[in-house]
């Protein structure tokens, strides 16, 4: 250890870093160098204070609609409680709202809006969407001589941004309160399941509510599930075999499916 | 080391009189407004991203020269350098084709945990060698040189033993990088610590200087800070004007990423400089040809 005035790097970084997350850093204070007349405590709280306002304003902008919905002082002090237990592997300011939904699902906030996780999940895949790759469509004319038992075990692959959140609340309706006034906000929130849809046409980001059906078999879809096993699975819970068939040739049409492959033999 | 004056400095490009491209202006630039020779984006907002603002960085590339600053390469880190983003940068300086790149001479987090700001340095040698090599080791990566930018400070330490312009100075030349010089900064961190704005500049290197930055500041009563929510200060203008004279007519921008204007305000503050440049480099052609008569 060095002396108290003669820190390393890493120790003096330490303690400006340990005074930014947690007030700590006692040893700081010594370290300091300001002006004679000049109240060095002001000067270190610019970094103290900057630090829980950059992820403010970064949530804010990922997530208008929890921000509208909860007000500047709740929203500020959320965000403020998400700062201070972020997970550290977060380097990039524009994708710490990636933890946020997981974060609410856990915080006080929820115990009067329970639906909190879930519109910031929506908001965040919106978010994603915004920034993901748009790859060429799926192009069909490789698959033109497969057999059924081939399409039966296909595996399909979507856009990179294509988002689906699923929850027993209007999500797209509390999304698009953003848009409001706070004190006009009056959403029904009694049974009002919704499945959203989120994906990209052209650099517009499109949020739409589907089917339960349709949603089912995307999501199963989306974690790996062969073809046939998602279209059984959709027969078994009595859907029409035409809207099945729609709900593919929907996403072709807009773009969505951008592979088709064999899973091997078993 | 030479210690220029108009005219003198260096190999780096001139690009003349830029503005920070901001999704605000997004519409207006590609629309064709006039007015910016040249853009700077944040490295930051144009990494992870394949949507539209890469798009229009890449539409704006086609007919302008870009300028890539970073914000999070954290240079003077007691921690290892971020190979993950140094992977991310190199990608889009290869997409991109950048006329400049550059950061701050700061830390930007430690014990592998973000801080989000431009933190300061002790100015010591040990931190000054292991700045140069980390540097050097990024310029090795990245095959060409960046620039680093002196940053806003609220607060210096008292294990600094080395002036920031003698720093950077020194800096420049053990690791043959350039320099970025925020003229607002300068200012504001004169104020806030106590020192000559105008001896700081004098300490500068002419030739090291690749691009120099202005914005405006808040008071706040207990410091300047460096909010880049207003137009320039006169005082920032004629510390300007300054370095115009010692360094000549490094490729400038203004920076406004708060409370922004409409374009056709910002480029009043663009055509000011240009305005201060053609002062300075008037009267040094005067100067030239009354010696040389
Ligand atoms: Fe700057």
């Amino acid at each position: 250890m060095r002396s108290a005035v003669q820190p390393s790097l890493a120790e003096l970084q330490r303690a400006l870093a340990a005074r930014i997350l947690s007030g700590e850093g006692p040893e700081l204070d010594s370290w300091v160098c300001v002006p004679p007349a000049t109240d060095s405590a002001a000067r270190v709280a610019v970094y103290v204070d900057g630090y829980p306002a950059r992820i403010r304003e970064a949530l804010r902008e990922s997530f208008p609609a929890v921000a509208q919905i909860l007000g500047d002082g709740s929203f500020a002090a959320l965000a403020d409680r998400f700062a201070k237990d972020m997970p550290a592997e977060l380097q990039n300011l524009n994708l710490v709202g990636a933890a946020l939904p997981r974060y609410l699902e856990s915080d006080r906030v929820i115990r009067d809006l329970p639906f909190l996780p879930a519109l910031a999940e929506l908001e965040w895949a919106v978010d994603r969407c915004f920034h993901a790759d748009l790859l060429p469509p799926f192009d069909p004319s490789p698959c033109s001589g497969w057999s059924s038992g081939d399409w039966a075990r296909a595996r399909i692959g979507f856009q990179p941004g294509l988002g689906l959140v699923c929850a027993p609340w209007p999500l797209r309706e509390l999304r698009e309160t953003y848009r409001c006034e706070r004190s006009e906000i009056d959403v029904d929130l009694v049974d009002r399941h919704d499945r959203v849809l989120v994906y990209r046409r052209g650099f517009d980001v499109v949020v739409e509510s589907i089917e339960s059906a349709e949603a089912e078999a995307m999501a199963s879809l989306q974690s790996g599930v062969v073809l046939g096993e998602v279209t059984a699975a959709l027969a078994d819970s009595g859907a029409e075999r035409e809207a099945v068939a729609g709900y593919f040739g929907r996403w072709a049409s807009l773009g969505l499916v951008v592979s088709c492959e064999l899973s091997p033999l078993p | 080391m030479s210690v220029g004056r108009a005219g003198v400095a260096a190999d780096w490009p001139r690009l003349g009189f830029g503005v920070g491209l901001r999704a605000e202006h997004y519409e207006d630039v590609l629309a064709g407004a006039k007015g910016a020779d040249w853009f700077e984006v944040i490295t930051e907002n144009y990494i992870g991203t394949r949507g539209r603002p890469l798009a229009v960085l890449e539409c704006v590339r086609r007919d302008h020269p870009v300028a890539l600053h970073g914000v999070s390469l954290s240079i003077g880190s007691a921690d290892p350098l971020d190979r993950r983003y140094l992977k991310a940068l190199k990608d889009l300086v290869d997409r991109i084709e950048p006329a400049l790149i550059s950061d701050h001479l700061c830390w930007s987090g430690v014990d592998g945990r973000a801080l989000f700001d431009l933190l300061p340095l002790p100015l010591t040698e040990e931190c000054l060698n292991h700045v140069a090599e980390r540097v050097r080791r990024v310029q090795d990566y990245l095959g060409r040189r960046i620039l680093l930018e002196n940053p806003s400070s609220y607060l210096g330490w008292r294990a600094s033993t080395i002036p920031e312009a003698e720093f950077l100075s020194e800096l420049a030349e053990r690791a043959d990088c350039g320099l970025l010089l925020d003229v607002n900064n300068v200012y504001v961190s004169a104020v806030n610590l106590d020192f000559d704005a105008r001896a700081y500049l004098d300490a500068i290197p002419a030739h090291r200087v690749g691009q120099m930055h202005l914005a405006g500041f808040s008071d706040m009563g207990t410091h300047l800070f460096d909010t880049h929510s207003r137009a320039v200060s006169d005082e920032v203008w004629e510390l300007y004007r300054h370095a115009l004279e010692r360094i000549g007519p490094a490729a400038s921008m203004v920076e406004w990423d708060d409370e922004i204007p409409p374009w056709s305000r910002l480029i009043e503050e663009l055509d000011r400089a240009r305005q201060i440049r053609d002062q300075v480099l008037f009267a040094d052609e005067i100067g030239r040809a009354a010696v040389a008569g």
